[in-house]
């Protein structure tokens, strides 16, 4: 009797003790989460882009329908055009951004802390839509940067009003938020031996050739990884296009997370939304796939 | 259609009297009437309501002090929650597809889009739990499902679109007030006039797909944008009133009288935001229950605005305005609180004291009584709305419209704002003509959408 029992609690308390057993007990809220926030989702979304579907109906089989109505949309493709505009043009200037003050901020002085600090608030809050509204004052029409333009006497001038300039203050408002990049870049350089900046310094290298020389190399893979997560986030960009500009003029700022959302919030094309996101998840997966495969070429790792 | 309408309406007297012997049996009719005297309230206590609404800031504070009267009376507890006009949809069919929507919502025009959320009001008003016997057949008409008799919900009041404008920069400008029949050449006039004067645009908000709806009633009598029964287009596909507002619009915007996109979507729905309450512009379209929030903001910076029609095509030709259910109060289907709903709907709409707090800013009211109350005290603000209103509707043509907008009318709208005449002002056009084919063509495209 006394052994049975035991035997068995010995087994149970194998089993609770096991590895596995406590790994997937701590993943379970990951796991759950990550199935319904993730996986159902995008199992329904593929499922509801070959259906004609709007929230609220029954979705009825559309086959190919909504993808071959795609190529025919000619603001779905100004859509895929101005992200791309959007993310050539913002996520250069915002790795550009977060290295020079990273950079800045490598000389270990005792308000370091505070700076990083202060450089990584913009981060935090520069999704939210309070920010946006801020945005949309300092370049609306009667904001200070335009007024600011205007003395110089572009009159009439407005970034809102404007299909080539809209862009502009987007771009610059997604670029200012470099915190994260900027911190990962901080901590890549503190990983660059100092005795190749000092054999480089004896050998009589200035410091512009020092940064190509070392620092850019031995920062590349750092460089990759900042490329590759602000790529997938530009590429996704919505609150402040929806917010400052609602997409326009005339779709100058109509990024595609706003035009999905737009067919299937407002129109009520929901299966038609859906595919517009599946296609963007290609070409994004495309760029990324291209991305990894050509860094060998020029990412450069020390072991 | 309108014989249809007479009809509905002559069935409708016919059955009121119909039911009146059949009432004096049952439940006296109006026994829930709130404004008699010695009315009692229904006990709610330990009971909540959740209601959502759209709109200003003005309007939140007259909705939540009506709110709270309603609570001290049944002792319920109100959860509400109020976005502006943009937000409010996006939330609204968040709650849709979680199927957490509040017991009682606000609800547009487009009510069409939503009707699968929609709990149908006509057994809440044959018991008499909402009281309609100060509400003419008429007014319950401009929010019934005219394909099945369902009322989708109780109207808020009845508004207008129209122009407010500030009368001191047009003498500033020496040019004349618009008058009841002032014309778009006078509006052309004014605007250049006023822009010239003060180098700003002389209007900031302008609302293209209603001027559109407008121009083709006021090009030729029997012409509509959307049928009166929402199954389709009624202007026989002629283009030529859309490339006349195409090219009026796009000229003026072209010489700065009227405010470039960019300011005016920076303005968007929150009209409290408008150019006119500064005293930077001259003129905004809007609609007749917006005038308070509007003119509360322009208050305080000195100014006095006045109410105006929309210009005409010509002088002698129709109005092209319309009186119509500015939105209403609906109950959502998925409810647990349904009679509970229906008596504070009841106290919303009716109620003389809740009104008089209300003061018509979401409408001009559709009961009777609370309206006739309400003209007694009315503050000079309210009066202006009320004097449009009437104007308005001694237009033969003002009962022009579906009282349910139809469900592709949010994507035509939009593409006719984005794509044509924005992208007209972005010369992608040769010619306004040319524009006006092309968004015929997306239109009809659009509606077959729908369709399937």
């Amino acid at each position: 009797m006394q052994a049975t029992k035991r035997r068995f609690g010995k087994s149970a308390g194998g089993f609770l003790n096991s590895d596995n057993t406590v790994g997937y007990l701590f993943a379970i809220p990951f796991i759950i989460s990550f199935l319904l926030m993730t996986i159902i989702p995008m199992a329904l979304s593929f499922y509801y882009s070959f259906c004609n579907y709007w929230i609220g109906s029954v979705p009825t089989w559309f086959g190919i329908e909504n993808f071959y109505e795609l190529m025919h949309d000619a603001t779905f493709g100004n859509s895929l055009l101005v992200t791309l505009q959007y993310v050539v043009i913002g996520v250069p200037l915002k790795l550009v951004f977060a290295l020079l003050i990273a950079m800045l901020l490598t000389k270990p002085t005792r308000a370091q802390g505070f700076y990083r600090a202060v450089y990584y608030i913009p981060s935090l809050i520069g999704g939210s839509v309070a920010v946006a509204l801020v945005w949309k004052q300092l370049f609306g029409s009667r904001g200070p940067v335009v007024n600011l333009i205007r003395t110089f006497g572009a009159e009439s001038f407005n970034f809102f009003g404007s299909t080539t300039w809209a862009f502009l203050p987007l771009v610059l408002c997604n670029a200012w938020q470099f915190g994260s990049s900027m911190l990962i870049f901080a901590s890549g350089l503190k990983q660059i031996p100092k005795d190749y900046y000092e054999a480089s310094e004896i050998d009589g290298a200035n410091v512009v050739r020092r940064f190509f020389s070392i620092t850019l190399p031995c920062l590349s893979p750092i460089i990759l990884f900042n490329l590759i997560m602000q790529l997938i986030s530009g590429f996704m960009t919505f609150t402040q296009a929806q917010i400052i500009t609602d997409g326009g003029p005339n779709y100058a700022t109509n990024y595609i997370a706003l035009n999905i959302f737009k067919e299937g919030f407002a129109y009520q094309h929901m299966g038609y939304a859906c595919a517009q996101s599946w296609i963007m998840l290609i070409i994004m997966a495309a760029i990324t796939g291209l991305i990894f495969k050509t860094s060998s070429h020029w990412t450069y790792y020390e072991n | 259609m309108k014989r249809i309408l007479v009809a509905l309406l002559i069935a409708s007297l016919m059955l009121t009297c119909l039911a009146i012997p059949a009432m004096a049996e049952g439940e006296a009719e109006g026994w829930n009437n709130v404004n008699a005297e010695g009315y009692v309230f229904p006990d709610y206590s330990g009971e909540t309501l959740s209601i959502m609404w759209w709109g200003s800031n003005t309007r939140a504070e007259m909705t939540e002090k009506v709110i709270h009267l309603w609570e001290e009376h049944t002792g319920a507890k109100v959860e509400f929650e109020w976005y502006d006009g943009g937000t409010y949809w996006t939330q609204f069919q968040a709650k849709m597809a979680a199927g957490t929507l509040t017991d009682v919502f606000q609800m547009g025009n487009n009510w069409l889009t939503y009707y699968n959320t929609i709990e149908p009001l006509n057994e809440y008003i044959d018991e008499g739990i909402i009281d309609t016997t100060a509400i003419g057949p008429a007014m319950i008409a401009t929010t019934v499902n005219q394909a099945n008799g369902d009322v989708t919900g109780m109207s808020n009041g009845t508004n207008a679109r129209c122009f407010a404008y500030n009368p001191a920069l047009f003498d500033q400008a020496g040019v004349a007030y618009p008058t009841a029949t002032w014309t778009w050449e006078d509006f052309a006039d004014a605007a250049r006039a006023i822009h010239e004067v003060t180098g700003k645009p002389a209007i900031t908000t302008l609302e293209y797909n209603s001027l559109a709806y407008s121009v083709f009633t006021q090009w030729k009598e029997g012409y509509n944008f959307y049928s009166m029964d929402g199954t389709g287009f009624a202007f026989d596909g002629d283009t030529e009133p859309l490339a006349y507002l195409f090219d009026l619009l796009t000229t003026l915007q072209q010489e700065g009288a009227i405010a470039d996109y960019g300011i005016q979507n920076e303005i968007g729905s929150n009209i409290e935001a408008d150019w006119i309450a500064y005293g930077d512009a001259a003129m905004v379209m809007l609609s007749s229950n917006q005038f308070q929030a509007l003119s509360n903001v322009a208050a305080e910076n000195g100014i006095t605005l006045e109410l105006a029609t929309i210009p005409r095509v010509s002088e002698d030709g129709q109005s092209g305005m319309v009186v119509r259910s500015s939105q209403q109060m609906s109950m959502w289907n998925g409810s647990q609180k349904k009679e509970m709903a229906a008596n504070f709907i009841n106290y919303f709409i009716n109620s003389v004291e809740a009104n008089k707090i209300l003061n018509c800013e979401r409408g001009v009211s559709i009961n009777s009584d609370v309206l006739a109350a309400l003209k007694e005290d009315a503050d000079e603000v309210t009066s202006k709305v009320y004097t449009i209103i009437d104007l308005i509707g001694s237009f033969p043509d003002a009962a022009n419209t579906s009282p349910a907008e139809p469900a592709a009318n949010e994507e035509i709208s939009d593409v006719l704002k984005k794509t044509y005449f924005q992208g007209l002002a972005e010369g992608k056009f040769a010619s306004a003509e040319e524009a006006a084919e092309l968004f015929w063509a997306e239109a009809q495209e659009i509606w077959a959408k729908f369709e399937n």
